[in-house]
């Protein structure tokens, strides 16, 4: 045994982050890119084009089951642990399957706490961590509509997908579960896929992207944005 | 700058004028064939040479014939040009940018003498189906025939080394579509957008207004001047919030459930919505006629084009050919910019004129010739004159009567067709109108709808009225604002026709109704002759049609020419099938954005840094080797190595009801598997015939975790989701881990010694020994750890969170260091297991292999309840095999043979007979032997060390059958 | 392009489906049929001219193997559902 402190976890896209010249920072584990630029200009981007910013540490959650919604139903009545209090979010893909976003490292309080339920309630429920599994890519700004139109089938326009409501689809020729989580009045998607497709998703994307001068966002500009 | 030379070279450009497009305070200059010409901002390519006086841009496909501009619309193929890289380019569409290199395609040596234009002496050898009646045999010099062909008949030329074009898609969502720009279409949209309905509208020109930018509308006062209608609609539509225009745009099909296509130059566009109104105009069409494609004839609707948008007049002396009062438009529009109308020739009678231009023209000494028509365009490169004659009360025409007019134009305007083509692919049908001389679309599918022009409505102001309660029809249809019953019913304006029946005037020089590809009236007569009478197989048969016009010069006037050959009403002889494009389109366009989805592992980077040399294996691209694949294996075998193998799929799945599906879709048996214990496992569809490979370990109570092949984990994902959907999925759920977990298998004699630095867990054989299944840490990441033996060495396949799979396998090569660790790639990997003879699902296998005579009826237990396939191998079982997958190893160690060639036999009469073939072949490095994995007849592959022969190369190589595994056959190596 | 309604995703492009051929269950007793018999479960399809039921799998977005039944001349797709409520 060499040593026993926990590693730090890399994102599939920390080779283009790194190629990109971002400076890293450590979250909950994963290391992931503070600033490409400077965060002032990535912000900027932000609110007037387009960005793309790497949230794979962000907790993903899969729960398989008939009963999945009573689970969950039952977990959020214990008051130890209050599901959608923070920034939890729960969306329904299936009848029978539910899909659950948490802050980056609270998945793993939080699967234990519904494994727990689960089992109390006797009910056959699937609760999976997959949050190594996939990469979640972010897309921000006034033309991520625009760009998203570019590469995924689907209608984006606020009427047809609002915020806050999750489909999957084929983008860029792959699945992903689409998010819509807008910041504040700035439409935002969150693209969540296989991790090993991860890079080129988030390439393809630039490249897309490119006409409305697209950049990549660190995790500075992506707080500032979203404490505003 | 413009210059006092630029004047002299453009004797053709007019004065200025209200409504052109251009911006004459600036001049560019660009080539032509190497000869510089100026031009204005809003010119086209074609414009500004015509203005230039440049007459003959291209030659024709088949014959060269000199040609120039027809219809100026972007529909004919006449224009077509090579500019820089970019071939097969409309001149008469393309805006002309400064420093463009313009070039003639199609010609040799030059466009003005093209010896190639020799081929049309020979013309009446090169009847219609030539190619196929002639360079059929001998098949041996068709590579010779194509080559020469295709410098011959070719168009433009692609160049390999030009670098990729940026090209991409977009999809759109919307309400209703407009399918063109022109009044009609102007006037749908905001009747769809006053009815609260979100709009596209398209038009492939760079502004709206279609023909009433050029022309002046009927009906109105007889001083030609710009339509006041334009300027309102684009008033109208630009005050419009629920409109969103697209110029520059083509729609160029239409799909089911209405999904429509459309090109904005490199972009493709990707529609879907939810009715469509189609105002895609009309076509002026052709006369046939000797010499018909001379440049210097033009249709009416060209010349306006080129007079009022480009201020271009492309003659001085013109005569007008007609049968309607557009002819006469025409000419009085002339007439008013002061241009000598030499002659008008209206094949009507007097009577049948009623111009509101005719008395001013007839006063101003215009001379008219009624009842005649023209024979001939008179020229060699261009029109010099028109041979004119009279048409007799048999319509015929009477020779007598000919008579030579000078003329360098000859303007054509003989009629309109419908574009209808976008109607037609939706499933609207057509009938022809005698009135009017036109085939009509008359009916249309639920949420289609056809106005304008296209529509057989001419007259501006009815197109108006007509269109708006269409559109506003339309958006009710999308689910905007209340249908109105009243849009039924056509706005009951009786119009005068304006078509001729007459398409043909016989002669005896060449009349082309396909200008694309040069086909003449008496290709088509002979055609039909040959007994292709049915305008489909008409059209197959002589190509008309399927050029770069997509029929809009030559499909009225072929459906004519086939009618009356077959004694056929239009009615009867019917349409050709409309199909997209309608007009050409890049096929940088469709293919857009490389989007080719690749999987990389977390590992990637590391690979590329060390030296991988990736290969491709489904998606994925994966480490072939590392510089020496032999030396990557034969480290493996004495020392220890480490490969990625994150893509193989991994597959959780939990419950009470997991172990009975096991027993389903596995061979073997499962029910027995103990916790900790891993077993592996064939799958087969209810063919027999083996689907994928792998291990299945029981993790705990209700939860197994299984593996699949890389390439084969997406599909045996979905069809494991269709037993669990369609039936057997009661008290199971599967989830894919495949990217969750990165796997690397260590392999050799010292993997147990590096493993044991990175973890506490006990690795001894006896604590953890083969084909089980322990949870560990390595190097402080919780793993799963597999003992398996897929290179016949002792090794573990490590199962890591993919975000610490980096950290994993650098501790791993680091912990290996000391006992010489390298890594290694599906090329050394194959070689091992090749040495064990263990098969591949897809290489040794195809899709009609079943286990037991892939030789693995050791994993096939018939006498299970049920089993995938198990019918099917019972059967097989029954019947006997007739081939055996069996091991081989060749006499010459230095020789190994492709995988799949054959292995033969002589027969009685001593011709070799093909008995089996080769899947796998290897240079063993361990065993210094060619050895492989072939299929034999049963009664051979049974004897061990029985002889046969491979064909390499024409030569026969000896190799021997070999049962037992060629390395460590009693497995002695895994147990260690 | 064909728009296909998942029963559970809603409206999508065909693109984002996978064909899985006309309806037909495994046998209960396979050991039970004479080879003819399982030779037609393998082998034979109706391939009718008219409405159809087919599977589909919705392999681009939730997953779901549903059944649809649509006319195999006009390509009208007149319902679909999923396989649980087939006999609904």
């Amino acid at each position: 045994m060499s040593t026993s402190k926990t590693p730090t976890k890399l994102t599939p896209l920390r080779s283009i982050a790194q190629r990109l010249g971002a400076t890293f920072t450590e979250e909950q584990g994963w290391r992931i890119p503070e600033v490409y630029t400077a965060a002032e200009g990535e912000i900027t981007a932000a609110r007037e084009r387009v960005v793309l910013a790497d949230e794979t540490p962000n907790g993903k959650l899969l729960l398989e089951g008939d009963h999945a919604d009573s689970v969950l139903m039952d977990a959020l009545d214990l008051g130890s642990l209050q599901i959608n209090e923070g920034s939890d979010r729960i969306y329904r893909l299936r009848n029978d399957i539910f899909f659950m976003s948490t802050p980056p490292g609270r998945e793993v309080r939080v699967q234990k706490k519904l494994t727990t339920t689960s089992a109390v309630s006797k009910q056959f429920v699937t609760i999976t961590d997959i949050t190594h599994g996939r990469a979640e890519i972010r897309v921000i700004g006034p033309d991520s509509q625009e760009l998203l139109s570019k590469v995924c089938g689907l209608d984006f326009h606020p009427s047809a997908f609002p915020n806050e409501t999750a489909k999957q689809s084929s983008l860029a020729k792959t699945t992903q579960l689409i998010i819509r989580r807008d910041i504040g009045e700035l439409p935002a998607f969150s693209i969540i896929g296989t991790q090993s497709l991860g890079p080129y998703v988030w390439d393809t994307m630039m490249e897309a992207g490119r006409e409305f001068g697209i950049v990549p966002i660190g995790r500075a500009a992506l707080a500032a944005l979203e404490e505003e | 700058m413009r210059t006092e030379q630029d004047t002299l070279i453009t004797p053709n450009r007019l004065h200025p004028k209200e409504g052109e497009v251009i911006d004459r305070a600036t001049t560019i200059r660009f080539t032509f064939d190497g000869v510089e010409y100026p031009a204005h901002p809003g010119d086209t390519v074609a414009s500004a040479l015509t203005a230039a006086g440049v007459q003959v841009l291209s030659r024709s496909f088949k014959y060269h014939r000199p040609r120039g501009l027809l219809c100026c619309s972007g529909h004919c193929p006449n224009c077509l040009v090579q500019i820089g890289d970019e071939p097969n380019v409309r001149a008469c569409t393309r805006p002309v940018e400064a420093g463009m290199e313009v070039r003639a395609q199609n010609v040799w040596p030059s466009l003005k003498r093209d010896l190639l234009s020799l081929t049309q002496l020979g013309s009446r050898f090169m009847p219609v189906g030539f190619y196929y009646k002639t360079f059929i045999r001998p098949q041996k010099l068709w590579p010779l025939y194509e080559h020469t062909l295709r410098h011959v008949a070719g168009l433009g030329e692609v160049h390999i080394d030009t670098p990729l074009g940026e090209f991409d898609k977009q999809y759109l969502h919307t309400d209703v579509v407009i399918a063109g720009g022109g009044p009609a279409g102007i006037s749908a949209a905001l009747g769809a957008a006053e009815g609260g309905a979100q709009v596209l509208l398209f038009d492939e020109n760079p502004t709206l207004g279609g023909h009433l930018r050029f022309t002046v509308p009927l009906d109105s006062s007889s001083t030609p001047e710009v339509s006041k209608d334009l300027p309102e609609l684009l008033e109208a539509a630009n005050q419009q919030p629920n409109i969103a225009v697209f110029t520059d745009t083509s729609v160029l099909g239409w799909y089911q459930d209405n999904w429509l296509c459309a090109v904005k130059g490199t972009r493709l566009f990707k529609i879907r919505t939810k009715s469509v109104v189609v105002a895609t105009g009309a076509y002026e069409v052709p006369l046939i006629f000797d010499n018909n494609d001379l440049p210097g004839v033009m249709l009416g609707s060209a010349v306006q084009r080129l007079v009022h948008l480009f201020g271009v007049l492309p003659g001085k002396q013109v005569v007008i050919v007609t049968a309607n009062e557009d002819g006469w438009d025409v000419a009085a529009d002339l007439q008013s910019l002061g241009v000598n109308v030499g002659a008008i020739v209206d094949e009507r009678e007097p009577n049948a004129c009623s111009s509101p231009y005719r008395d001013g023209l007839v006063n101003a000494g215009v001379p008219v010739f009624y009842r005649h028509t023209i024979l001939e365009a008179i020229g060699s490169n261009a029109v010099r004159g028109a041979k004119i004659a009279r048409i007799d009360e048999r319509a015929a025409i009477s020779p007598t009567t000919t008579q030579s007019l000078n003329c360098n134009l000859i303007v054509i305007s003989m009629g309109w067709t419908p574009a209808t083509e976008l109607a037609y692919m939706t499933g609207g049908k057509s009938e022809y109108n005698e009135e009017c001389a036109k085939i009509l679309p008359v009916s249309s599918p639920p949420g289609v709808y056809v106005v304008g022009r296209a529509s057989g409505t001419h007259a501006v102001d009815s197109q108006i009225a007509e269109a708006h309660q269409i559109g506003s029809t339309a958006a009710a249809f999308a689910g905007s604002g209340e249908v109105n019953k009243l849009t039924a019913q056509s706005s009951g304006t009786l119009e005068p026709r304006r078509t001729s029946d007459r398409v043909c005037v016989p002669g005896n020089k060449k009349r082309f109704v396909c200008y694309c590809e040069d086909v003449t009236d008496e290709d088509v007569e002979l055609a039909i002759a040959e007994g292709y009478d049915s305008i489909e197989l008409l059209k197959r048969y002589s190509t008309i049609s399927m050029g770069p016009c997509q029929g809009a010069m030559c499909s009225m006037n072929t459906i004519h020419l086939c009618a009356r050959a077959n004694d056929w009403t239009v009615q009867e002889t019917g349409t050709t099938t409309a199909r997209p494009p309608t007009t050409p389109v890049t096929l940088g366009a469709l293919a857009g954005q490389n989007m080719e989805p690749v999987q990389t592992t977390p590992i990637h980077q590391w690979h590329l840094d060390h030296g991988a040399a990736m290969m491709v294996a489904g998606l994925w691209l994966r480490p072939n080797h590392y510089g020496d694949p032999a030396a990557e294996a034969m480290g493996v075998r004495e020392r220890v190595g480490l490969i990625d193998v994150s893509p193989l799929g991994k597959l959780q799945l939990t419950g009470p009801g997991v172990p009975e599906l096991l027993e389903r879709i596995y061979t073997n048996r499962w029910e027995n598997l103990r916790v900790g214990r891993v077993r592996y496992g064939v799958m087969c569809n209810d063919e027999g015939v083996v689907l994928n490979d792998g291990v299945c370990a029981h993790l705990n109570d209700e939860t197994w975790y299984m593996t699949t092949t890389s390439t084969g984990a997406t599909t045996i994902f979905e069809w494991l989701q269709w037993w669990l959907q369609s039936g057997w999925g009661e008290g199971i759920h599967l989830t894919d881990l495949t990217d969750v977990y990165s796997a690397f298998n260590l392999a050799g004699p010292q993997s147990r010694a590096v493993l044991e630095k990175l973890t506490e867990r006990d690795l001894a054989s006896k604590a953890f020994p083969y084909m089980r299944i322990r949870s560990a840490k390595i190097a402080d990441v919780p793993c799963r750890l597999l003992r398996l033996g897929f290179t016949g060495e002792l090794s573990y396949e490590v199962h890591c969170p993919s975000g610490y799979a980096l950290h994993v396998w650098e501790a791993l090569m680091e912990a290996g260091r000391e006992f010489g660790i390298a890594p290694f790639g599906v090329e050394a990997q194959r070689i091992l297991r090749l040495e064990k003879a263990h098969i591949i699902v897809g290489q040794d296998t195809d899709a009609m292999s079943d286990p037991l005579s892939a030789n693995m009826a050791w994993a096939v237990k018939l006498d299970k309840p049920d089993f995938l396939g198990k019918p099917s191998l019972m059967r097989i079982s029954d019947e006997g095999l007739k081939q055996l997958l069996v091991g081989f190893k060749m006499a010459d160690p230095d020789v190994v043979p492709d995988e799949g060639l054959q292995i033969v036999e002589p027969d009685a009469d001593g011709r070799l007979k093909i008995i089996g073939w080769v899947t796998s072949s290897r240079f063993s490095p361990t065993l210094a032997a060619a050895i492989g994995l072939c299929w034999l007849p049963p009664e051979l592959a049974s004897q061990d060390g029985a002889p046969f022969t491979i064909r390499i190369d024409g030569h026969l190589k000896e190799a021997r059958v070999q049962h037992s595994a060629f390395y460590d056959p009693d497995g002695e190596r895994l147990r260690m | 392009m064909l728009l296909l309604t998942c029963p559970n995703c809603g409206d999508r492009n065909v693109s984002e489906f996978r064909f899985g051929g006309e309806l037909s269950s495994r046998p209960k007793d396979p050991s039970a049929l004479s080879s003819a018999e399982w030779a037609n479960y393998l082998y034979m399809r109706n391939n009718v001219m008219d409405a159809q039921t087919e599977w589909w799998h919705h392999n681009a977005g939730c997953g779901l193997w549903f059944l649809a039944e649509r006319h195999t001349r006009t390509n009208e797709v007149i319902k679909t559902y999923p396989y649980a409520k087939r006999n609904a």
